[in-house]
């Protein structure tokens, strides 16, 4: 096998529940060497549990189960001091919020360059030089003179930089990103999601992108998972996904969003709700809220079958969406 | 036909900024306007001004051909009575001690329209067509999800029988499922009641789909205003042409046009001043000294008006 061929990413089975809800249940899909894949799902659809899941930044009631593997380790037998070893080093994250994301009164450069430090030491001279680098790298013009600043002298776009600027620091090969635009105006997501392009093409770091908003997943990602009630419900390559769906959600929650390059009549919209962790349904998780749903979709938990190359579905009626 | 809605003039200045400044249009009967911006451009205020939740600090605002600002007392609240408002939040802005029969019976007794069983039947009426079961009547919002506290919301805004409601982001806080049943809802009760609509919202294809027409504010400033078809086909502001630019679609093929056409180099404009074009410091376009001064809303077609010294 060449080394090309080990995922950098490889999740299996993954089972997250707390004592009173299960919230991810069967989870699965591999993040090949500068991949960037795309999960999108709605909030309770665990897309966020399975990211935190990785880095092992979950609450201390959850209890994990199944295989997560990083570059072929198991990230589920590590110990504490090898999580820590590979946070930030190898696998880092970005968060929704940059505004929590930093220290209020601390600069933006010693927090950076905190990040640095903390996986090899070096030089004063040296440190402010790699932090200037860093912030210049994410579009941030002055950058030496803009390292003195606090956060809450940046702007949120530039908070994101800033924080992509510090995720990145250590050249991880894994870059996890939790709605990282969903907190900013239309015109600075657009360049938020520009700069993970250019961070991919340029240092081939693999992304995986969180996200409750499937056009931002069409612009950056080559891949698509689809998550409902703890489960991947279809994945595939992100143009098939989008064009052909085959899951009834998918092709529901396309339906459901008003598109900005056409008008549309009447929105299709998803009847009831999602589903309640706490209280489990048998069968098909989407059951209750699928048009198609026939008699067996109320008992039979489908399993997610190939229905082209690299393209999965968890349905068992199909229907011609 | 008169205007049910005009605003002119409309300014609220507060100590350091100026968060709405000599915004002026109409909104005629049965129209939805879209109000489009990003944050701090000031169109959440400019909506709390028209509702009368904040004073003007200058203009006029004029419902049904009487002006707000002259209005004291009795006549005041009577016109308040047709204006109404939903809120992004309902879980902030329902009383969280109310049951939804209580929250619903206080706007009919505070204006003297029911009480006792006659508020109850016009409760259950609004509910059912809010989409909520009779039973809801005596539970807490916190019992509900996110999507029907919203209907709760609509609810309260519906029960007074408004002529006019300004929804200010009643979608943004919902999941993308539940998005679509709340803005078919307010289509269904528009018709179904004859409302029109201030629809302000930071999603351009959420205002696309629910607007006849649609005002783009940027910084304070009204700087397009456009039939929604028009403004989205053919931008003449640079800002909203920007805006639109930035969307990302749900369409493969669509979206690698899209970003064929994107310029990624951020545009600053050091000779920007604040006395001149508000969109100068980041236009691509601009020249100076022309930007270095305010642009007026200009007509460029029909009902088609831009605030540019170029487009």
């Amino acid at each position: 096998m060449t080394p090309m061929a080990i995922p950098v990413l490889s999740i299996k089975d993954l089972r997250i529940s707390f004592p009173t809800a299960t919230v991810v249940e069967g989870v699965g899909f591999d993040v090949m060497p500068g991949e960037i894949v795309g999960v999108v799902g709605e909030s309770g659809s665990g897309k966020s549990m399975t990211a935190r899941s990785v880095l092992r930044l979950l609450p201390k009631t959850a209890r994990l189960q199944g295989s997560i593997r990083f570059r072929g380790e198991e990230v589920l037998a590590m110990s504490p001091a090898q999580i820590r070893a590979m946070r930030g080093a190898l696998v880092s994250m970005v968060f929704q919020d940059p505004m929590t994301s930093f220290n209020p009164v601390l600069r933006i450069g010693d927090q950076i360059a905190e990040a640095v430090t903390l996986h090899g030491k070096t030089n004063a001279r040296t440190l402010r030089a790699r932090v200037a680098d860093l912030l210049a790298s994410v579009g941030i013009a002055n950058a030496s003179q803009r390292a003195r600043a606090y956060p809450h002298e940046f702007s949120g776009g530039m908070r994101q930089r800033a924080l992509t600027a510090m995720a990145v620091a250590n050249g991880p090969a894994l870059l996890i990103a939790d709605e990282p635009t969903t907190a900013l105006d239309v015109t600075v997501q657009d360049q938020i999601l520009q700069l993970m392009r250019t961070l991919n093409e340029r240092s081939g770091t693999a992304i995986l992108l969180i996200t409750h908003n499937i056009a931002v997943v069409a612009s950056l990602c080559r891949r698509l998972i689809v998550m409902y009630a703890g489960r991947v419900v279809e994945d595939g390559p992100t143009d098939e996904v989008l064009t052909a769906p085959r899951h009834p959600y998918t092709w529901s929650l396309l339906q459901s969003v008003p598109r900005l390059d056409r008008a549309a009549g009447r929105l299709v919209a998803i009847q009831g709700q999602p589903p309640d962790p706490a209280a489990p349904l048998s069968g098909c998780k989407f059951h209750p809220r699928c048009p198609w749903a026939e008699e067996r979709c109320k008992t039979v938990e489908p399993s997610l079958d190939e229905v082209g190359t690299g393209h999965h579905v968890r349905c068992v009626v199909r229907p011609t969406l | 036909m008169m205007p049910l809605v005009r605003v002119s003039g409309v300014s609220k200045h507060f100590p350091k900024t100026r968060a709405v400044d000599g915004v002026s249009f109409d909104i005629m009967p049965g129209e939805t306007v879209g109000l489009v911006g990003e944050s701090g451009s000031g169109k959440s205020t400019l909506g709390r001004v028209i509702v009368g939740l904040l004073p003007a600090t200058g203009g006029e605002i004029t419902i049904d051909g009487e002006s707000v600002g002259a209005l004291h007392g009795r006549s005041r609240a009577k016109l308040w009575r047709h204006v109404q408002m939903v809120f992004q939040d309902p879980y902030s802005s329902l009383n969280p001690r109310m049951t939804v029969r209580d929250a619903l019976a206080e706007p009919l007794r505070n204006f003297g329209i029911a009480r006792g069983p006659e508020a109850d039947a016009r409760i259950r009426k609004t509910l059912d067509a809010c989409g909520l079961p009779t039973t809801a009547m005596t539970r807490y919002p916190r019992e509900f999800s996110g999507g029907q506290r919203q209907r709760i919301g609509i609810a309260r805004a519906l029960i007074v029988r408004p002529d006019f409601i300004v929804a200010d982001e009643p979608v943004s806080a919902l999941d993308v499922s539940i998005q679509a049943q709340i803005i078919n809802l307010l289509q269904d009760l528009k018709s179904e009641f004859g409302l029109t609509y201030l629809f302000i919202a930071h999603d351009l294809a959420v205002i696309r789909h629910v607007s006849d027409r649609v005002a783009v504010m940027y910084r304070g400033k009204l700087v397009e205003t456009a039939p929604a078809a028009t403004l989205y086909d053919s931008p003449r502001h640079p800002y909203t042409q920007l805006l639109l630019r930035s969307v990302p679609v749900p369409d493969p093929r669509a979206e690698a046009e899209r970003r064929r056409n994107t310029i990624d180099a951020e545009v600053v404009n050091t000779e920007a001043t604040d006395s001149g074009c508000p969109f100068a410091a980041r236009c691509p376009k601009a020249t100076f000294p022309i930007c270095g001064a305010a642009p007026s809303l200009t007509d460029r077609g029909s009902f088609h008006q831009a605030a540019c010294h170029l487009a």
